[in-house]
């Protein structure tokens, strides 16, 4: 994977080098399709770390609600792996099981090719992306407010 | 009438994997019927040459993220049987009960998710959510259940973690299996639900019947998933697990990139339905009675019924299941360290997968360096039979409706709960 793979890169490098947080869970789920129902069924609070193409330049890291956006992905239907995250969660709040909070951190990918690291764009922000998970698991001076993090 | 059908169905959709639909008729006359398969290969024979021993199963776990725990298992008994490794009975118990977990996880998805919309009308689980919630929320439940069951025993929900040669790397709390026990007994009432919609949504699959060969694993007494011989429905004649690749008989065919197989005709088929055609009258009684009320006897030849045999084993796992558990408590959880040597050899590792017989060979020098490998999986033995049904098939129903051709023979495809990623291997072709 290229940037599509920053979510890995942020709960590696958040779990090996500044966990472990109290009562948080800090998982890579992969490509879970309909099985990220049961990662977030009832949690407290969800914080979801991937990439995101939203037309801005690469590294550029928005953070924001389920409310605050929309998906536009086109699904193929080829794969069982494949997944909109909005209709996962939406299909988690009709089933009444959702997390009490549930936050996205999207990233802008400036690479999404066949490959075994991230872009110089992404990797140069790494620190940026792990201090802001780290507020926003401890809730210090940080809401999703779907602006680039100060 | 004069009527063309002119399907060229580039993929099917809700199977795992690549495959295309080609049909041509003209005035009735089929002039073309293919199930293609143009999936990539994965090379993983050539991924475990030079590893050591003890990596193969993390390797060929990956195969597949949905049969993961199998494919461990069946590399596991391939390289326990090459450098002669035995293991405790306890071992043997938690990996079948492993292995159940995956059964009721993979079962489940494939029934709820990605048939019930064919049965249903609909062209995905995600309009069943508001049109059926409480049928959805009962899948999730079972499904969410099989999850949890193979992460309790392998480690993680896929590609398992503590099943090593020679034993488990990690073993359960007797406290886990205690609330694993708890929640299969609770999840029954779950299943008779399925069970129950599931039957009043079976009269809409296709009367389609074609004799066929079946084969699977047959092991006196039990209904088998793990242990046995390979039988098929054409002869009482059985064969050791190492004769494998006297079965299968690979061959290629122009329209895949898959191989095909074929033992006493020209195509065979496994699966839930093979397994139950094999070992119906070794179900435990709920299993049983679920089968006898959804209509599935012994000797079905229909290949829709997969789906309904894959329900009936979803209550066969968990009945069997709180039994092995009610074993395993009963002796106590004995700490054990595997500690396999290498040795030089060759073995087969034979285990059914949900979606059919599944067979690994490895081949070993004296340091448990790998030297090659050989992986037959289910899906490759079903694609020459879903040509053969197509073939059948096709002319029954040429004067419907072209979409109606079509979503038939994607619910056929469907059926056989296809895994095509994993069923190919290297091979040139160019499609006509």
């Amino acid at each position: 994977m290229g940037d599509d793979g920053i979510g890995v890169h942020v709960v590696r490098e958040l779990a090996a080098e500044h966990g472990p947080f109290p009562d948080t869970e800090i998982s890579d789920l992969g490509t879970p399709g309909m099985a990220l129902l049961h990662s977030i069924a009832e949690r407290h609070k969800v914080i979801l770390v991937d990439c995101a193409d939203f037309d801005q330049p690469a590294g550029t890291c928005r953070c924001f609600s389920p409310e605050q956006a929309h998906s536009v992905k086109k699904m193929s239907g080829f794969s069982l792996h494949e997944g909109d995250l909005f209709q996962i969660l939406k299909i988690s709040r009709d089933l009444g099981e959702a997390p009490s909070e549930t936050i996205l951190v999207g990233i802008q990918p400036g690479n999404v090719s066949p490959k075994e690291r991230l872009s110089p764009a992404v990797t140069k922000q790494m620190n940026d992306y792990v201090n802001l998970l780290k507020k926003l698991i401890c809730n210090t001076d940080c809401r999703p407010c779907g602006n680039p993090p100060k | 009438m004069s009527k063309t059908v002119d399907i060229n169905e580039q993929h099917v959709t809700r199977v795992e994997g690549h495959g295309n639909i080609r049909v041509r008729a003209s005035d009735g006359a089929v002039e073309q019927v293919e199930w293609q398969v143009p999936e990539a290969p994965r090379f993983f024979e050539a991924m475990v040459r030079g590893r050591d021993y003890q990596d193969i199963q993390t390797i060929v776990s990956r195969i597949c993220g949905i049969c993961s725990v199998t494919h461990s298992l069946a590399a596991i008994k391939a390289i326990e049987a090459a450098m002669g490794i035995s293991v405790s009975e306890q071992t043997d118990k938690l990996r079948i009960l492993t292995h159940y977990g995956e059964q009721l996880e993979s079962h489940s998805l494939h029934v709820g998710y990605l048939v019930a919309p064919d049965l249903l009308g609909v062209n995905s689980v995600l309009p069943l959510v508001e049109s059926h919630p409480d049928v959805v929320k009962t899948i999730i439940r079972i499904h969410r259940l099989g999850n949890d069951w193979m992460e309790l025993l392998g480690g993680r929900r896929t590609h398992p973690v503590t099943l090593r040669p020679g034993g488990f790397g990690k073993l359960p709390r007797e406290s886990e299996l205690k609330k694993l026990r708890n929640d299969l007994e609770n999840i029954i009432p779950d299943l008779k639900t399925v069970a129950q919609v599931i039957g009043d949504l079976a009269p809409k699959l296709p009367a389609f019947n074609r004799d066929t060969e079946y084969i699977s694993l047959l092991n006196e007494g039990e209904y088998s998933f793990y242990h046995g011989r390979i039988a098929s429905t054409d002869t009482e004649e059985t064969k050791d697990v190492d004769e494998f690749e006297s079965v299968v008989n690979e061959y290629v065919s122009p329209q895949s990139t898959a191989k095909w197989t074929r033992w006493h005709r020209d195509a065979y088929a496994v699966g839930a339905l093979a397994r139950f055609n094999l070992n119906a009258e070794e179900l435990k009684p709920l299993a049983k009675e679920t089968a006898q009320n959804l209509g599935l006897t012994q000797g079905c030849c229909n290949p829709f019924m997969n789906n309904v045999a894959q329900v009936v084993e979803c209550v066969q796992v968990v009945e069997h299941g709180i039994e092995l558990l009610d074993d395993v408590l009963s002796q106590g959880i004995e700490e054990e360290v595997p500690a396999p040597k290498p040795a030089p050899g060759t073995g087969v590792g034979c285990v059914e997968a949900p979606r059919g017989i599944l067979f690994h060979k490895y081949s070993f020098d004296e340091h448990g360096v790998c030297q090659g490998g050989n992986i037959c999986i289910p899906t490759n033995q079903n694609h020459a039979n879903i040509q053969k049904d197509f073939e059948s098939f096709v002319p029954q129903i040429i004067d419907r409706d072209q979409e109606e051709v079509r979503l038939l023979l994607e619910m056929l495809v469907r059926s056989y709960d296809p895994c095509i990623s994993c069923s190919t291997h290297y091979l040139n072709v160019d499609f006509v």
